[in-house]
């Protein structure tokens, strides 16, 4: 397919605005679809800017992944019926993350870009980032899998006790 | 295992200030909590089938891990006892399995569990024990979906 629109500018959440190339924003099912709406002819007559609910900083975030991997296959193959398993994420994108997903970070920049790949449906980031999160807590204590997600355990004694019963399959 | 979930985050609650000129705010108040459910359940669809059980921290995860369905290629469960347990871990990548200890009881509530919303490529139990709990485990087996 080709796209005689090159060039396509975002307006982000907090006002900023970045001008981006259709090899990227192919990737993401909202601009494109947004862009589709438009319906602007084939000699790319001027666009108006895509607004996207997603903040400036974390707009670059999902930039810099998406020129990563401008060239990955699309559609994005989804894998419905196959076993999911967090374990094969790119070195690129592991090393990709490692920058901003500090600990003084609490995971704050992780869910910013979960939710923006939401919002913008690119699935191969959701995937890789949701896969990131599921390696935080894969194989931790239920203590520390309440503490990494901050989550409070709210279940009655008895709830938590029938838990513990039914998890002893899983403890070892 | 002790710390804090105070030392871990601002006092809960309390909200970051991340754009002076526009005032927006964004709370560090359970940032996994305000996910959308459904994103919460994709997370949960990368964790192995243990994790994804032991997961269950909360009523919300609970509700969400009961109410998602998921694949598992090939699931052992073996039963011996906990000196034979010869677990290697490079397995981990051939298969996910669950180990029963004969020297400890299990209640069967969770293999009915995995069966309510598991489709299971292949499924190979060994059990070995003429117990209230393996019998029930071994009427089980037919409500498995399994692939072959």
């Amino acid at each position: 397919r080709i796209y005689p629109l090159m060039r396509v500018t975002l307006t982000t959440s907090d006002g900023a605005s970045v001008t981006v190339s259709r090899q990227l924003t192919k990737h993401s099912g909202f601009i494109e679809k947004a862009i589709t709406d438009m319906a602007v002819d084939d000699n790319a007559v001027p666009l108006s800017a895509v607004a996207v609910d997603v903040d400036d900083a974390t707009l670059k975030l999902v930039i810099e992944w998406l020129t990563e991997h401008r060239d990955d296959a699309l559609p994005y193959p989804e894998k419905t019926d196959e076993e999911r398993r967090a374990d094969d994420i790119p070195a690129w994108d592991q090393a990709f993350v490692q920058k901003w997903d500090t600990k003084e970070d609490q995971q704050q920049t992780l869910y910013a870009v979960i939710t923006a790949a939401d919002k913008l449906d690119i699935k191969g980031l959701l995937d890789m980032t949701c896969k990131t999160l599921a390696n935080k807590i894969n194989g931790k204590t239920v203590e520390e899998m309440r503490e990494i997600l901050q989550l409070e355990c709210d279940f009655t004694e008895e709830e938590l006790a029938e838990i513990r019963k039914e998890n002893a399959w899983c403890e070892n | 295992f002790q710390m804090s979930l105070s030392k871990l985050s601002p006092p809960l609650g309390k909200k970051r200030r991340i754009d002076s000129k526009k005032g927006d705010y964004v709370s560090y108040k359970f940032p996994f909590l305000a996910l959308p459910n459904e994103l919460k359940s994709h997370v949960f669809s990368f964790l192995p089938i243990k994790d994804r059980l032991r997961a269950r921290v909360n009523k919300m995860l609970y509700a969400i891990e009961s109410d998602s369905k998921y694949f598992v290629k090939k699931l052992l469960i073996r039963e011996m006892s906990i000196a034979d347990c010869d677990f290697n871990p490079a397995d981990i990548f051939k298969h996910q399995i669950i180990w029963l200890f004969e020297e400890k009881s299990y209640s069967s509530d969770l293999f009915k569990k995995i069966s309510q919303n598991a489709f299971i490529g292949s499924l190979d139990i060994r059990l070995s024990g003429s117990s209230q709990f393996h019998k029930e485990v071994c009427s089980m087996i037919k409500d498995f979906n399994l692939e072959e």
